[in-house]
């Protein structure tokens, strides 16, 4: 039987000084990293920005993993009792306590590996939509196209389908819809709403153009997608296709869909 | 032997054969290092001696390119084209970046010639579908038909390719000679539009300057007014930037017969400067020119009364020009923390070889406060200059500009 006074027998006051000393160590540059990364991408080219983001979290681990492997041996000798013992009194205490946590975190190392989100990634999880822009342990900030941040716990992707727009590519799909009267021509509008794209300033010219038509009761539904350069611009891109495919569609004499409310509902 | 030795300053050569002069890798590294480890060196002259050449002087040490070379080189390229009668030869297109004279060239080879010249349609026509400049263009004639500025014949806009689109499918199908010369930056949004590569024939474009044609020109503009007047000394040793002045002055003399194209010969080694001159102008002559006046400077104690506007040069004297290093050239820099609106800005300026703040608020989401504070901006950091009411890019600046769009994400030329 191992006692507990032990297991901490090197547990003395210039070790406890030595942990302190590292713990605001790796707390100095985990604020630092934080800080220098976000900082580092807004001075390099936007292209390479989703290369430097997703670095953080990896060094995070690696700082973290670091700090435990030099302060162990502080606190116990890692003989395979001691190892045993501890990790039992931690397995249980954090089993019924911290359960939760525990879960987000180990979720949180998950993502270093599976990468379901990255930083820069524009997801949806639950109700939540958002770019994700910070990827914490623990959990991660989604901003929403309203500017509301969102904290997120990384244990949600144990059950929760995620939706990921660009999976740490730059630009990702945009869709404009239209809603016309079903009396044109189709092709022709097909052709015009496809130049609209074309000619968009955000257009990403090396992604692929396509027009969706789908024929509904009360008319003719147009899905308009195409990539921007900057997926951070996709709500202007959206607006600028939109605004610019209702004059175009104006000039060609197309009139709107107007639903009928029983149909609408 | 000669032809293997020397060849044509002004060359005109396929899209597809274009390379860019680039600075081998080694070369910049050592470059660096020794340009470095200068600074601890005592200086052999002051700062303060050397101040910036005013442009009547510059325009004695380095004057502006002959257009009747480029000219004569154009004609050589076209050579049999204007009598050829195969379909596949009726059209020929040439495309240029910024600083290439291209189309400049084209529209004085087409009034040497007499050919008809098409100029731009308007912004109204081009959004009206230019029905009117349209039926101009495709009205019969024996004549060469020459359009100087395709790039100004669309616009980026919904309904601003149109025109565009009807014209390419008219040369497809004409009998009529066709001379087209296309900015660059037109070029390369037309051929991800409007296909426009696949439509007409392979362009020709002005093979690129690198570093030993450069190294020969350079001082070949200077020679060519004033024989040898100036002598160019690199700022940082005093020594001689030409090498081999009396032989060069020799070869010169002797490959400048009459109606003969200006040729160069690689018997010399070249220097460093030169090699970046000619990778940071991307090739182009008029930005490689620009560089070039930018990095030239008189000192204090020069003839500077002898060289005012009125007066002559003295036939014994020579004057010396000093070059700056390249790490120390004061070129046009990008601003920090720009966005998505000031590329857009920049974007359309170029892709439309220039526009004023109207079109670029029409063509862009922009407002017109915003373009008009965005041009702002950018003139001030010398990076857009105003010409009349048109905005453009200054020469000196396109390479930090191109550059920014380039890692910005945004469609850039091929050159």
């Amino acid at each position: 039987m191992i006692e507990p006074t032990e297991i901490v027998s090197h547990l003395t006051q210039s070790n406890v000084i030595r942990i302190i000393a590292i713990l605001m160590l790796v707390w100095l540059i985990l604020r630092g990293l934080q800080w220098f990364l976000p900082w580092l991408t807004e001075q390099i080219p936007s292209r390479f920005r989703l290369y430097v983001l997703p670095l953080l979290p990896i060094l995070q681990l690696v700082l973290v993993v670091l700090a435990l492997m030099r302060i162990v041996p502080l606190v116990v000798d890692p003989t395979p009792e001691n190892v045993l013992a501890i990790s039992g009194a931690v397995a249980i205490t954090v089993g019924f306590a911290f359960q939760d946590y525990v879960s987000s975190l180990i979720a949180g190392i998950v993502t270093i590996y599976e990468r379901p989100y990255r930083i820069g990634d524009w997801v949806r999880i639950g109700e939540a939509y958002g770019e994700v822009i910070a990827l914490g342990f623990r959990s991660i900030q989604l901003v929403t196209p309203d500017d509301t941040v969102v904290l997120i716990p990384h244990k949600l992707m144990w059950d929760n389908i995620i939706y990921n727009d660009n999976s740490g590519q730059r630009e990702h799909q945009c869709v404009a819809d239209f809603y016309l009267h079903p009396e044109h021509d189709a092709e022709i509008v097909r052709q015009k709403l496809r130049q609209v794209a074309l000619t968009s300033p955000y257009l990403q010219l090396d992604r692929p153009i396509s027009v969706v038509v789908i024929e509904k009761p009360w008319g003719t539904h147009y899905r308009l997608k195409a990539y921007p350069i900057d997926g951070r611009d996709q709500f202007k891109f959206t607006s600028d296709m939109t605004v610019r495919g209702k004059a175009a569609l104006a000039l060609l004499g197309v009139k709107p869909a107007s639903v009928p409310v029983a149909v609408a509902a | 032997m000669q032809k293997q030795l020397y060849k044509p300053l002004w060359d005109y050569i396929p899209i597809t054969d274009y390379r860019r002069p680039a600075t081998p890798v080694h070369e910049t590294v050592r470059y660096g290092c020794q340009t470095w480890l200068s600074r601890f060196q005592p200086r052999l002259f002051g700062r303060d001696r050397f101040f910036s050449m005013p442009p009547y002087l510059l325009n004695r040490a380095a004057p502006p390119p002959d257009a009747e070379q480029i000219i004569t080189a154009l004609t050589s390229a076209l050579h049999g084209w204007e009598l050829s009668k195969e379909p596949e030869q009726m059209v020929r297109v040439l495309v240029g970046p910024p600083g290439s004279g291209v189309e400049q060239a084209t529209l004085a080879l087409a009034k040497q010639n007499g050919w008809q010249i098409m100029g731009a349609p308007s912004v109204r026509q081009i959004l009206a579908g230019g029905d009117a400049w349209l039926d101009k263009v495709t009205r019969p004639s024996l004549l060469p038909l020459v359009i100087p500025r395709l790039g100004k014949c669309f616009l980026r806009h919904q309904e601003g390719l149109e025109l565009l689109s009807r014209l390419l499918d008219w040369l497809q199908t004409t009998r009529r000679r066709c001379l087209i010369a296309c900015d660059s930056w037109a070029w390369a949004y037309l051929k991800k539009t409007l296909q426009i590569d696949v439509m007409v024939p392979t362009p020709l474009v002005l093979a690129p300057f690198d570093g030993s044609k450069v190294q020969f020109w350079l001082p070949f503009l200077a020679n060519r007014i004033h024989n040898g007047r100036f002598i160019f000394r690199q700022m940082e040793d005093g020594k001689l930037i030409f090498p081999l002045a009396e032989a060069y002055n020799k070869a010169v003399a002797h490959y400048r017969a009459p109606g003969q194209i200006e040729r160069y010969g690689d018997w010399v080694s070249v220097h460093h400067f030169f090699r970046q001159l000619a990778a940071h102008g991307r090739g182009s002559p008029g930005v490689i020119w620009q560089l070039w006046r930018q990095s030239l400077e008189v000192t204090v104690e020069g003839k500077i009364a002898d060289l005012m506007p009125e007066a002559s040069l003295d036939d014994d004297k020579r004057y010396t020009v000093w070059v700056q290093p390249w790490s120390r050239l004061q070129l046009p820099t990008m601003p920090g923390h720009l966005g998505t609106n000031e590329s857009l800005v920049l974007h359309t300026i170029l892709l439309h070889g220039g526009a004023s703040a109207t079109l670029i608020a029409d063509l862009t989401p922009l407002s017109h406060n915003e373009v008009r504070r965005i041009l702002q901006l950018f003139w001030r950091a010398n990076l857009l200059e105003k010409e009349e009411e048109l905005w453009q890019v200054p020469l000196l600046a396109y390479p930090a500009v191109r550059s920014f769009l380039a890692n910005e994400g945004y469609l850039v030329d091929e050159f």
